[in-house]
């Protein structure tokens, strides 16, 4: 039989050793072989006809031609968009390593680049294991909640969700990126790493900040003034994104160590929001001076009064309290003066002190990745609405209690406000990114009296203990009541150095009692080891 | 010595209607492509691990006898029809023949009688040039109205005797008769205009003939209908856009093409608010993303594959079309892409404009209205067919379930495309004698 004869000599040369060689050549042999066939087709003219005119003559008229051309060629860019740069649809992709099981796909291997710090040390890398693209996290529990985890059954969280798209190398449009598109075409697997995105972070004072903090709750932030650029995001108790498991989503504990305590906790502020209260006075226009009597402030009979932290020291060792007397605003920051800012925030009144809290930004809230990302978010100020508050809920609102609820990171930009002669910086993880700003706290005037009488607390003040030699810090202390029986949230915010700031940043530890004893020694480790690297120097 | 000759020859083929002029491609090169396309499928299935048998060499085999015996056919016939348009069937059947025992191994794969659907194919091909060449066609001119009455015999037999499967009707023994209908309304369109041409010309859809306008409409609404209760969706695309094509020519006047396109935009909103098989397909077209393992799979699945194949493609018969649900039929494209890459999808839609040109020259050397008719309504369908088919698969356009005529698997489908090019080859192929 010819079709045995025939198989044969098929089945020896798909065993012979050049078949390999063969095959190539035949299937670029058919694609000429197509090619040419095709070009013929397509250039042969139509041969004349001679014809009678008749009215009755038909034929498709050249319109039609021209809609049918178009109609391939929309076709053709369609299949493109999918076809050769289905890499820059994140969900494409992300379908594809889930569902297609062609093994040659090279969607497989496609992956996250890397996220660095500021000098380029691997916050985040991907690894290719025989089930797919893991990502490894080289800095384990410090990093968890800034840069997050990207995990096949946990999904995405932090910095690994907001910038995904440019981690798989989504977004384009300069020209390097089409360069790149051109090479990537060609060879794929070659291109199937996503760009590396780096980042402001700085690993060495993230570490610190997490020894410093150690096993206490709370969080450290720095931001860089006036770019905004964010060194170090700390958030404790946190946990290790590279052994995620079932258990610890479970459980419910008090810890909440997936909680971002620097973005999305709920704090009373305490005496750190002093800052804006002087701030929105200064742009009121507010001179001269108060009086602080020894017994407090009240704003009418039934109400308990306000007090000054000395009352109760000088209570307690049985002294009585001559209080501060008739201060100005200055003096009242460094003593952190309860019964003078009280009375400050009911005569600034509320629809000034509402003012302010909008246009700086703090009422609404942003990612510190984008306007479109959905995490990162720094929530939003809560019961800050004064529309409809008594007078003495406005008292309790001017010293950081009631019901007013903020996180860390809020506080750390009201000290860059203060910094950045009024402005609030929007924080921002990448360096590229133009500097861009969240709102504003004050006046520049204001801003530029608000920095020395900062600087004053830290000289002759509250904040003492953070006085230094070799840096001038300002910065405000904060201890805001939690209820009976529990210790204090310390606070401490501020920046430095006070004439051409660099840094500002914000330390909360919870239930760590006088922000002077907790918070603030972090803060100046913190800046004890920026001195050391040079961060001051100019 | 052969520049001497010339001037006597072309003297004698002037008076001819048409010149005989030599295809642009040869027969031989298309063999060569066959055989190279054959020699990657085969390799291919011995490199996956399988055992050859005679019978895999069948098809090719099958293919290429029919082949060289159509070509000498016509060439013994005198074809004088649009000189590439042969050339052009062919190419596009080996691409068919390719992806088809290609996929021969999978699950839908050609087995069996199936072998003898595209020998007796180009048998009917080169009957339905016989048929009609020379203006015989010209003798079916005044049977429109039985044309009609078949047509809508084939759709209600389909309502009554019927059964359904994914979405689409078959008749008794797995044949889709409904495919008669895209030989039988160009027909009947086609008669019915061709007596009235002069009734109609100039006139926009603001000022139709009325009565002519009346029986126009009438009859449409009555099949359409009738195939919408059946939910075939895409056959009433296609028969619209043909209808809208013929009316357009025969009146000289876009408004139709105005009209019409409102008209489809309009029934696509109806069939998204009533009907909940095509909403889900029109779901699936706006965001395949949003259900990404239910109503966006098939698509998906397809997007998957033309990634996978990029720009230069596995290579013919080492892609997995397996992983795509009907793949054979609707999704066909899917799998060539996945292989030929996306040159090999440039080179397919360079073929398939050129081969609507060589349709679209068939009317054009038609003098007589009733065959132009017949062969602009057969060329603006198949093209619709090819554009709506791959526009599915590439998520330009909904998927509506029409095959990629000539390459998709399917009997009835393939019979029905080579006897419709068998038409164009003849309707253009007015040469007497030789």
């Amino acid at each position: 039989m010819p079709g045995t004869e025939a198989l044969e000599i098929l089945e020896s040369l798909f065993d012979a050793e050049a078949w390999k060689t063969t095959s190539l050549l035949l299937r670029w042999g058919f694609l000429l072989l197509f090619a040419s066939g095709v070009l013929r087709l397509a250039l042969t003219k139509a041969p004349k006809i001679k014809q009678k005119k008749s009215a009755s003559s038909l034929s498709l008229s050249g319109g039609w031609a021209w809609i049918w051309i178009l109609g391939l060629m929309v076709i053709l860019g369609r299949q493109a968009s999918w076809q050769l740069l289905g890499r820059r649809e994140t969900r494409f992709v992300e379908f594809m390593q889930k569902y297609d099981r062609r093994e040659f796909n090279p969607a497989h291997r496609v992956r996250p680049g890397r996220i660095q710090d500021r000098y380029g040390q691997n916050l985040a890398v991907s690894a290719v294991t025989d089930s797919g693209v893991r990502r490894v996290y080289r800095f384990g529990s410090m990093f968890s909640h800034i840069v997050g985890y990207n995990h096949p059954v946990y999904g995405m969280t932090g910095l690994e969700s907001a910038a995904r798209k440019d981690l798989l190398g989504a977004g384009f449009g300069s020209p390097s990126d089409l360069k790149a598109l051109g090479a990537e075409l060609l060879d794929r697997e070659k291109y199937a790493e996503g760009p590396t995105l780096k980042t402001t972070l700085d690993a060495g004072l993230q570490r610190r900040a997490s020894e410093l903090l150690g096993d206490r709750r709370g969080a450290v932030i720095v931001l860089e003034v006036p770019s905004g650029a964010v060194r170090c995001l700390v958030s404790h108790p946190s946990f290790d994104p590279n052994r995620l498991g079932q258990a610890q989503f479970k459980a419910a504990s008090a810890d909440a160590p997936f909680l971002n305590r620097a973005l999305q906790g709920q704090y009373p502020p305490g005496s750190v929001f002093k800052i804006l209260i002087a701030a929105a006075a200064l742009d009121s226009g507010f001179q001269g001076t108060l009086d602080t009597p020894p017994n407090g402030f009240t704003t009418s009979a039934s109400t308990p009064p306000i007090r000054d932290h000395g009352y109760y020291t000088a209570q307690e060792r049985g002294r009585t309290w001559k209080g501060y007397g008739r201060i100005d605003l200055g003096t009242a920051l460094a003593k952190s003066s309860n019964v003078f800012f009280a009375q400050l925030g009911v005569r600034v009144g509320a629809d000034a002190l509402n003012q302010t809290l909008r246009q700086s930004g703090l009422t609404s809230a942003h990612s510190i990745w984008g306007s479109d990302a959905s995490t990162l978010k720094i929530r939003p100020v809560s019961g800050a609405d004064l529309s409809d508050r008594r007078p003495y809920g406005l008292a309790q609102f001017s010293i950081g209690q009631g019901n007013l609820l903020m996180n860390p990171m809020q506080l750390a930009l009201l000290s860059a406000g203060v910094a950045n002669e009024g402005s609030v910086p929007m924080p921002k993880l990448v360096a590229g990114q133009p500097a861009r700003g969240l709102g504003r706290l004050c006046s520049p005037e204001s801003a530029e009296k608000l920095k020395w009488m900062m600087y004053k607390v830290v000289q002759e003040g509250t904040g003492r203990g953070i006085k230094m030699s070799d840096l001038a810090v300002a910065g405000k202390t904060g201890t805001a009541e939690v209820g009976e029986g529990r210790e204090s949230h310390s606070w401490f915010a501020g920046f430095a150095p006070v004439s051409d700031p660099h840094w500002a940043f914000c330390v909360l530890v919870e239930n760590g009692g006088y922000g002077s004893t907790a918070a603030l020694p972090i803060a100046r480790s913190l800046l004890r080891s920026g001195i050391d690297r040079g961060e001051f120097t100019p | 010595m052969s520049r001497k000759k010339t001037p006597s020859k072309k003297k004698r083929t002037a008076k001819a209607a048409a010149p005989a002029v030599k295809s642009p491609v040869s027969i031989r090169s298309i063999l060569l492509l066959l055989l190279f396309g054959m020699m990657l499928v085969l390799g291919a299935r011995v490199g996956g691990g399988e055992e050859l048998a005679v019978f895999d060499l069948l098809p090719f085999a099958l293919w290429m006898g029919s082949a060289v015996i159509l070509v000498l056919f016509l060439k013994v016939g005198g074809y004088a029809g649009p000189p590439a348009l042969p050339a052009a069937i062919l190419m596009l059947s080996v691409v068919g023949v390719l992806v088809r025992s290609r996929m021969a191994g999978s699950v839908e794969g050609l087995q069996g009688w199936s072998l003898w659907i595209q020998p007796l194919g180009f048998v009917w091909m080169w009957g339905a040039w016989w048929l009609s060449r020379r203006n015989r066609l010209e003798a079916f001119k005044s049977l429109g109205s039985l044309f009609y009455a078949l047509s809508l015999i084939v759709v209600i037999a389909l309502v009554v005797l019927g059964t359904r499967f994914r979405g689409a009707m078959y008749g008794p023994g797995g044949l889709t008769p409904s495919e008669l209908l895209k030989l039988f309304v160009p027909l009947a369109l086609a008669g019915f205009f061709a007596g009235q041409q002069k009734k109609w010309k100039g006139k926009g859809f603001w000022n139709p003939p009325p009565f002519q306008f009346l029986v126009l409409g009438g009859g449409w609404i009555l099949l359409c209908g009738l195939l919408v209760l059946q939910r075939d969706m895409g056959m009433v695309v296609l028969l619209s856009f043909m209808m809208m094509v013929m009316l357009v020519q025969v009146t000289h006047s876009w408004s139709w093409a105005v009209l019409s396109t409102a008209a489809m935009a309009g029934g696509g909103w109806l069939v998204w608010t009533f009907l909940s098989h095509g909403a889900r397909r029109l779901e699936a077209w706006l965001d395949p993303f949003a259900d990404p393992t239910g109503s966006g799979w098939q698509v998906l699945q397809g997007l998957s594959g033309l990634y996978a194949g990029g720009l230069a493609g596995t290579g013919i018969g080492e892609g997995e079309p397996d992983r795509l649900p009907i793949a054979a039929s609707d999704f066909v494209y899917a799998v060539y892409g996945e292989e030929l890459g996306f040159i090999g999808c440039v080179l397919l839609i360079l073929l398939l404009a050129g081969l609507i040109k060589q349709c679209a020259m068939s009317s054009s050397r038609n003098p007589n209205a009733f065959s132009s008719l017949v062969a602009i309504g057969l060329t603006a369908q198949l093209a619709i067919q090819f554009f709506v088919n791959i526009a599915g698969v590439v998520t330009l356009l909904p998927v509506t379930g029409i095959t990629l005529p000539y390459i998709s698997q399917g009997g009835s489908s393939f019979w029905v495309a080579s006897i419709q090019f068998g038409l164009l080859m003849g309707i253009g192929d007015l040469k007497k004698g030789h």
